[in-house]
């Protein structure tokens, strides 16, 4: 047992610390993360990848979301190649190098509220399949796929579909958190399938644990960030002639937000422990775990963060808002910590 | 990172498991998971520490020098985790991790050899004298003081709060030194016989009912010169080293565990007598308890794994384990009074409370209320939760001392 970083690990905390503290959000997001070879981190190195794990990619994830960055990492590096290395056969995986790079995003449709827009895939006359439902598409803005499950006859089956391929059924809306969202009305669009397998369910489920532990990663550095941010504001806003940093009542609520932090590191690690196959216990069970205290943990030190810093925390200028938005897109895109806390119970031994 | 053990983990681990299997007395084991209140009765917690100290594992955190395992803090670990899955009786912290250290830094030669042996085998039982009736959180008030008499000193004064101190013949105390009044000298760490002429206890009744409690009283008490432990004069140094000793890690949460996997299995045996709604919620509330213990125990492993001989874990992380655990401690007490109905109105006052035999479920039924009113003091004792938080904020807010 060892649950110090390795010195790879040190490395690429400190590298990712020092990218992020340089690093432009409005521009070169993406390129970065390429050329850092973060987008492969997790990809098997006969694909391109450098074969880590999602320890590794919390640790990216982890200050990105310190940053205050939105970005579809966790999609793209995690779960995206995931899925397409066990689903996919050798030719639709070679995209994954196009991922790698950074040439290529791809999206993963969730469902859309409508029940009567369940997707469903078609058989064409010539083999190919054709889908029909309603989707949305969040980070639509720059992907080139979008990975969709769909019910076939008996069966449900995964699939790729090319963006291009909705052009003329994509509406495009902005998302709470600055990213962009599709939204189709699938009518008969030609789509690669991936696997029609029993087992694809059981993947694209192990994709979304991963995704959702590295969106915890995220949310622990937003939340870190916070505390850092609202200790620096308590020290130097002076009121009543003495700096509110001096106010038991408001340190007290700063240490309970620094809690909530370390809770929520150590449930994320536990979590990447378990999907990297480092510790025994059950990994989806683990990931919900970490979803159900982080989302929910996440709401209330930002929460929190606004209320210490006053009217001040409401402004657009201190983007505090800025993060409790991403704290319910991640919330939302999770599953959500409430379903994950029951999901968690309903896997107890 | 890897949370997996090793193979000679594992080996240790297996060694240390069939070690219990094959010495921990079941009436021992009920009796550690039928206490209520913070230790098991001392003919208890001895019994064990003689069957400890005759494996060699009386000390499991003390150098090899003075009798310990010399164990590193993953053997720790381990051996925790495994005494309390067993429930096998808590080893004595007041005697074992608190004075110890303190008489191996501190103590004199002869001093070491008089108690050290005497604690590991489970001879002497040791409670601590902090605390005073104006002297809680704010050690510095304390007012107990010692004078020059006899051919050595005269103690006077009172501590409280004292637990076990009805049960234990020995005390460690920190007095004032009314001899000895140059600035930064006031203090001496001492020990007192619970036994000599003018010691007096008297009990505190709780809410629990449990008799933890006392307060003791020094009217004219001789004190042997060799019982002060270091410099006359100097005792706040050994108070400091005390407290700050208590850092090195319990692995509590292994005991958490224990009770939590109790809570879990009297839940479930009474999931028949509720509706499903009830028992869905009653499966929420578990995981979120369970949740809180996942991460205290990788927060307590990840502080502990590192530290080398004799290292403490940073402020920070002693408070926060602290304050967690002892959150932890009462959730699952709180909900175990929940989970029980009509239950929680029975009110039995024999303490230790005897099993029933009717399985651990039933016994838990009955530890529920007793144990639930006893915790409130885990975020009292040993620092409030308060003063941790106080603590942790010099952190936060990145204040030097």
């Amino acid at each position: 047992m060892e649950l110090s970083f390795t010195e790879d690990q040190h490395l690429l905390h400190d590298s990712a610390v020092q990218v992020f503290r340089r690093l432009d959000p409005k521009q070169q997001v993406w390129t970065t993360f390429a050329e850092m070879g973060w987008l492969g981190l997790a990809l098997d190195v006969d694909l391109g990848g450098s074969g880590q794990g999602i320890l590794e990619a919390c640790i990216v994830a982890e200050q990105m979301g310190r940053a205050g960055i939105v970005a579809p990492f966790a999609t793209n590096a995690v779960a995206a190649s995931y899925v397409l290395e066990r689903l996919g056969d050798d030719q639709q995986r070679e995209i994954l190098a196009h991922v790698a790079d950074g040439s290529l995003r791809i999206a993963f449709a969730s469902p859309s509220a409508n029940p009567a827009g369940e997707v469903r895939a078609e058989r064409s006359a010539d083999g190919s399949f054709l889908l029909t439902g309603d989707i949305l598409i969040p980070d639509v803005a720059e992907a080139g796929r979008v990975i969709v499950r769909a019910a076939t006859q008996g069966s449900v089956g995964v699939f790729l579909v090319r963006i291009e391929d909705l052009q003329s059924v994509l509406v495009q809306f902005a998302g709470i958190d600055g990213s962009t969202e599709g939204s189709v009305r699938l009518e008969g669009v030609p789509a690669d399938l991936l696997s029609a397998s029993p087992n694809a369910s059981g993947v694209m489920e192990k994709a979304a644990d991963r995704f959702n532990t590295v969106i915890c990663a995220e949310l622990v550095g937003l939340m870190d960030d916070m505390v850092d941010r609202t200790r620096n504001y308590l020290k130097t806003r002076v009121q009543f002639g003495q700096p509110l940093a001096t106010k038991q009542v408001l340190r007290h609520r700063v240490v309970d937000m620094a809690v909530a932090v370390e809770e929520s590191r150590a449930l994320t690690l536990r979590a990447a422990l378990a999907l990297d196959g480092l510790a025994d216990f059950d990994p989806a069970r683990a990931a919900s775990g970490a979803v159900a205290k982080v989302c929910a943990a996440a709401r209330w030190v930002v929460e929190d963060a606004i209320q210490l810093h006053g009217a001040m925390g409401l402004t657009e200028e201190l983007g505090i808002g800025g993060r409790l938005k991403r704290v319910i897109a991640a919330n939302s895109l999770t599953g959500g910590h409430f379903v994950h806390l029951k999901r968690h119970a309903a896997l107890a031994g | 990172m890897d949370f997996r053990l090793t193979a000679a983990e594992l080996a240790f681990e297996a060694e240390v498991n069939d070690f219990i299997a094959q010495n921990l007395p079941a009436e021992l084991a009920d009796a550690q998971r039928m206490t209520s209140g913070v230790y098991p009765e001392p003919d208890v917690y001895r019994a064990w520490q003689a069957i400890l100290d005759r494996r060699g594992w009386g000390a499991p955190t003390w150098p090899v020098a003075f009798g310990g395992t010399g164990w590193s803090p993953i053997q720790r670990y381990l051996f925790e985790r495994s005494c309390a899955s067993a429930y096998a009786p808590f080893q004595h912290t007041v005697s074992l991790r608190l004075i110890a250290p303190v008489l191996m830094e501190y103590g004199t030669r002869s001093q070491q050899e008089k108690y050290l042996p005497r604690i590991r085998s489970g001879e002497d039982y040791w409670c601590q004298g902090f605390s005073e009736p104006s002297a809680g959180s704010d050690l510095r008030a304390v007012k107990s003081h010692l004078r020059l008499g006899g051919d050595g000193y005269v103690l006077n004064g009172t501590k409280i709060w004292t637990t076990h101190g009805h049960l234990a013949n020995l005390m460690f105390a920190l007095v004032r030194s009314e001899h000895d009044q140059q600035a930064g000298k006031r203090f001496s760490f001492i020990i007192v016989d619970m036994h000599a002429p003018g010691v007096s206890v008297q009990p505190i009744a709780t809410m629990g009912v449990d008799h933890d409690l006392n307060q003791v009283f020094f009217d004219d008490v001789k004190i042997p010169a060799e019982n002060i432990i270091g410099v006359s004069g100097d005792g706040w140094t050994q108070a400091l080293f005390l407290l700050k000793n208590e850092r090195a890690g319990s692995f509590y949460s292994t005991r958490l565990r224990a009770w939590f996997r109790q809570l879990s299995l009297m839940a479930k045996s009474l999931e028949g007598e509720k509706s499903s709604d009830e028992a869905g919620d009653i499966r929420t509330r578990l995981s979120t308890i369970e949740l809180d213990l996942d991460a205290l125990e990788i927060m307590e492993v990840q502080s502990v794994l590192p530290l080398a001989p004799g290292e403490v874990m940073s402020e920070f992380a002693s408070s926060l384990i602290k304050l967690r655990t002892a959150k932890a401690r009462q959730a699952i007490s709180s909900f175990s009074v929940d989970v029980i109905g009509s239950s929680a109105r029975k009110w039995e006052t024999q303490r230790p409370l005897p099993t029933t035999g009717s399985g651990l479920a039933r016994d838990m039924m009955r530890l529920a209320v007793p144990r639930y009113l006893n915790d409130r003091a885990q975020s009292i004792f040993a620092g409030t939760a308060e003063i941790q938080h106080d603590i942790m904020a010099r952190t936060v807010f990145q204040e030097q001392r």
